[in-house]
């Protein structure tokens, strides 16, 4: 057994060692030599098109209105791998709860309160049982920020949402006030599917001309639609069509979807029935 | 060529990745060796995005170019996706591996190789 | 508005899937009418395609996002910017088995599984599973393909350990998912150096300018590993018995068929994305197909000698999978090696064609024979509550619908006319017969072995006094289980007794789709 896995760690490294000198040098253009010159190009606006990444560095900011060419090859060319990726987020979270359900029925909830501000534990330090209430909307605004400006800076549903959730890991972990725990997930998992049925509808108001059609990109600025001259702008925040709306539906999903990972893994661990497993 | 240890990088992460799973026996540090792999995945993917003397594919407040050089944008838009499945993946697997130390008292994959007869 | 079906077929789904939390609220009727209406909308989208597929051969491109969903390269360019969706003859073929499989394992567990807070979740997580299955047999992007992989394997992991009450499942869901994780980071990888080589990642532009060069033989490698090991061949096959007999027994019937969507994948890539023989230097077809018929003869003889020695009934089963998907690797090898235009394509269209027909129609034989026998170790799991041979006995006696279903499926599964796997198998012995006998021999020598392993289930559980102290269940089976069994029962007499219908209607438009040259 140890001899085969020795082989054939031996033969992956060799293998992508040979991979790896046959790839271009890092920072030039990648591609097969022979290939990318000539399988033909268009030319539009005295510029040669060769590959799909050209064109959207090229066409991306006319054709969906956004300044922030990662976020409209994520929601609008390649958004149905974004709705692949919201599924599988909300499939886990979904499967977390299954496998859990059994043991959080057990549990006895701790039919406590919610805010006891005025009671400080005294084993926990000062840091860590205040910091939170320091800490806690700065981090859900900075996480707002990055979601609402997805289309004009780097950020987005996905990124804005993550630091949003861990907003949450700070609360659990300081652990000040306990949270009824199946009101609290209730509440999160319907903001969940809320945030995914909103991915989705708004995937199916465009189904006039296709799935998932930016129809909001080039029409009334007032429904963020503002036409965008190419090059450097300052940023204007009404642009860039659906983007927006839908980075919004995904970082309400994310935020959620990881707070209900947390809430159910933290209520597992908590106070359980560990205590009497004493050898591993 | 000045900047082939990036592909050095990947290369050694992947590598490590595969034998941290083929050699080690505790169930959390399988998942972190799955870490390590999908890190090496996606390390890869940014490499092939790069370019010399490239900005940022983001027109807000850009600098001036003559000619429009910018790193790719499409492996930003794929890694995307694949840490956020990746994160997926190791969340459910842990979940897993709660459920087997619940009901087994170990995480030891030699030890937990008898239990293949259920009731 | 047929023009939109091939994306409406994975939305509604997705749509419903997400808002099941909220109407699962108001109650189990409602939860069960509304997902049993999508899964029957679905069906009937999927054969609503039939005739323009593959009556008319022709191949529907439908583009996601664009303002003109069907033209796939946009206006003054020369490559397509956004997801297409393909449906040709093959991706349909599987499309069909896998809305069957979804509709008749779904009626089967509505009283299967008991009623429980957590078959919310169980529905939901099945409703994934089947999105997942036709979103991977619908998309001509690579990287699309990447994610419908791995929702399929994520829902199915979760759902193989649904009884976690028993120690069990949750460590077979844990190596399942762990296979999955590994296979998929090595297929993403093959899809990285494609994309470094041709800056795109659409399967069919790829396959227009495959340039087979040493990076595109790696792809291949790490795609065909990662492939083969989702669909449990050996040598990667050690997940699959631990996996198939710990998963409530609709699930294992879903496994069934998400195993064959991997192998769906494997052949699109060796086909679609690789099959360009008119190129100058192209990979070497006859060493590909050595190796895909090595690992099939590797599955067929692993798979039919551990099966024999098995008590579990699952298990037994499970291992049997192994060996059939091992026939179909050896049917579509045969066809691979000989896919050269060396001669003029005559050796490929003389029975090399007929050993892909034989492979392809062998796909869903088996399937549907398979999941039929996993629905029905379910019913023996329902009735004595274990799987363990030696403590089955009797059941002929009370469950007669079960014992009739059970002695089509095992003859269906083992090649005896006239059900429909007789034909699928007389198709791949000639054919590989003519390619290399000793291929043939050891095929039919499998299919003994695996008639024997049969017999030896049906003697143990069905025939026998019967006992009624060991049962555990003694009630009659709901209408929905019998209902689920009969109709796969008649889809394999069906399919049995029109195999030219068959093969005329639903498998050369199949090969059609998949071999694009000759």
């Amino acid at each position: 057994m140890k001899l085969g896995s020795l082989l054939s760690l031996v033969l992956i490294l060799g293998f992508l060692f040979v991979a790896v000198l046959r790839l271009h040098p890092v920072g030039q253009p990648l591609g097969h030599p022979g290939v990318m010159k000539d399988r033909g190009s268009a030319v539009t606006d005295t510029a040669n098109i060769f590959t799909m990444d050209d064109y959207y560095i090229r066409n991306g900011q006319a054709e969906t209105g956004s300044n922030n060419i990662v976020a409209s090859v994520v929601f609008d060319y390649r958004g149905f791998d974004t709705l692949g990726e919201a599924t599988v987020l909300f499939l886990v979270v979904s499967s977390i709860s299954m496998l859990m359900y059994t043991i959080l029925k057990q549990k006895k909830i701790k039919k406590d309160h919610f805010f006891k501000i005025y009671n400080f534990p005294t084993d926990i330090s000062r840091i860590i049982s205040f910091g939170p209430y320091l800490l806690y909307p700065i981090i859900i605004i900075f996480g707002a920020y990055l979601v609402a400006h997805g289309h004009l800076s780097p950020g987005g549903g996905f990124q804005g949402g993550a630091v949003m959730a861990s907003g949450t890991a700070l609360l659990l972990i300081s652990s000040l006030f306990t949270i009824h725990i199946q009101r609290v997930r209730r509440v999160f998992s319907f903001f969940e599917s809320l945030g995914l049925a909103i991915y989705i509808g708004l995937g199916f108001a465009g189904i006039g001309t296709s799935f998932l059609h930016n129809f909001l990109a080039q029409g009334n600025p007032l429904f963020l639609g503002r036409a965008i001259p190419f090059g450097p702008n300052p940023g204007y925040l009404n642009s860039a069509g659906l983007l927006p709306l839908l980075s919004l539906a995904i970082g309400i999903e994310v935020f959620f979807g990881i707070s209900v990972i947390l809430v159910t893994m933290y209520h597992v661990a908590m106070d359980g029935d560990i205590k009497d497993a004493q050898e591993s | 060529m000045t900047n082939f240890f990036l592909y050095i990088t990947v290369v050694l992460l992947l590598f490590f990745g595969v034998a941290t799973l083929l050699f080690k026996r505790n169930l959390i540090k399988i998942v972190i060796a799955l870490n390590i792999l999908e890190s090496g995945v996606n390390l890869f993917f940014i490499t092939l995005a790069f370019k010399n003397d490239a900005t940022a594919p983001i027109f807000t407040l850009a600098p001036d170019l003559a000619e429009l050089k910018m790193v790719l944008p499409t492996p930003q838009a794929l890694i995307l996706t694949n840490i956020v499945i990746g994160f997926a993946t190791s969340a459910l697997m842990l979940a897993f591996a709660v459920l087997v130390y619940r009901n087994n008292k170990t995480l030891d994959i030699r030890k937990l190789k008898g239990i293949e007869i259920h009731d | 508005m047929t023009d939109n079906f091939p994306v409406l077929i994975i939305a509604l789904p997705l749509l419903v899937a997400f808002i099941l939390p909220i109407v699962s609220r108001a109650g189990v009727k409602p939860r069960n009418i509304l997902v049993f209406l999508v899964i029957l909308a679905v069906n009937i989208m999927l054969l609503s395609l039939v005739p323009e597929v593959m009556i008319r051969g022709k191949i529907l491109y439908s583009v996601i996002g664009s303002a003109d969903p069907a033209r796939v390269v946009p206006e003054g360019l020369t490559f397509p910017v956004r997801i297409v969706l393909r449906v040709d003859g093959f991706s349909l073929f599987m499309a069909l088995l896998s809305g069957f499989f979804s509709l008749v394992c779904f009626i089967f567990s509505l009283r299967f599984i008991p009623e429980h807070g957590r078959k919310n979740y169980y529905v939901l997580l099945f409703l994934l599973m089947m999105t997942g299955m036709l979103g991977l047999e619908f998309t001509n992007d690579l990287f699309n393909f990447f994610v419908f992989l791995e929702i399929l394997s994520i829902s199915g992991a979760a759902l193989v350990s649904y009884r976690t009450d028993r120690s069990h499942p949750p460590y077979a869901g844990y190596k399942y998912l762990l296979v999955s994780t590994i296979a998929t980071s090595f297929f993403l990888l093959g899809v990285a150096l494609c994309y470094a080589q041709y800056g795109s990642l659409n399967m069919e532009y790829i396959h227009r300018f495959m340039n087979h060069t040493l990076l595109d033989r790696m792809a291949l490698v790490f795609m065909l590993a990662a492939l083969a090991m989702k669909a449990g061949a050996a040598p990667m096959h050690m997940w699959v018995p631990d996996t198939y007999s710990e998963a409530p027994a609709p699930v294992t019937a879903m496994l069934v068929i998400s195993s064959q969507a991997s192998l769906y994948g494997l052949f699109r890539i060796c086909f679609t994305l690789f099959g360009n023989p008119i190129s100058r230097d192209t990979i070497n077809y006859h060493t590909l197909g050595w190796i895909i018929i090595i690992m099939g003869v590797l599955s067929m003889f692993v798979g039919v000698t551990m099966a024999l020695v098995q008590h579990d009934v699952k298990r037994l089963m499970a291992f049997h999978s192994v060996s059939q998907t091992g026939y179909l690797l050896m049917g579509i090898g045969v066809g691979v090696a000989v896919y050269t235009l060396n001669d003029g394509g005559a050796a490929y269209n003389s029975y090399g064609r007929v050993a892909m027909a034989g492979g392809i129609f062998h796909i869903m034989n088996y399937s549907i024979s398979k999941g039929l026998l996993f629905l029905t170790a379910g019913v023996m799991f329902r009735r004595f509550g274990t799987c363990d041979l030696d403590r089955m006995t009797g059941m002929a006696h009370r469950d007669t619908v079960t014992t009739a279903v059970f002695i089509i499926g095992a003859l269906a599964i083992s090649g005896i006319p006239p059900f429909n796997a007789f034909s699928s198998k007389l198709l791949l012995y000639e054919s590989v017969y003519r390619f290399s006998p000793v291929l043939s021999i050891i095929a039919m020598f499998v299919s003994v072995l695996t008639l024997a392993s049969f017999t030896k289930v049906f003697y143990s559980a069905f025939l026998g006094p019967c006992r009624s102290d060991i049962l555990v269940d003694e009630e009659p089976l709901p209408a929905g289980m019998i209902a689920g069994m009969t109709i796969m029962a008649a889809a394999i007499i069906v399919t049995g007794f029109l195999p030219s219908h068959t093969l005329n209607l639903l498998v050369d438009p199949a090969i059609s789709g998949l071999v694009t040259i000759f």
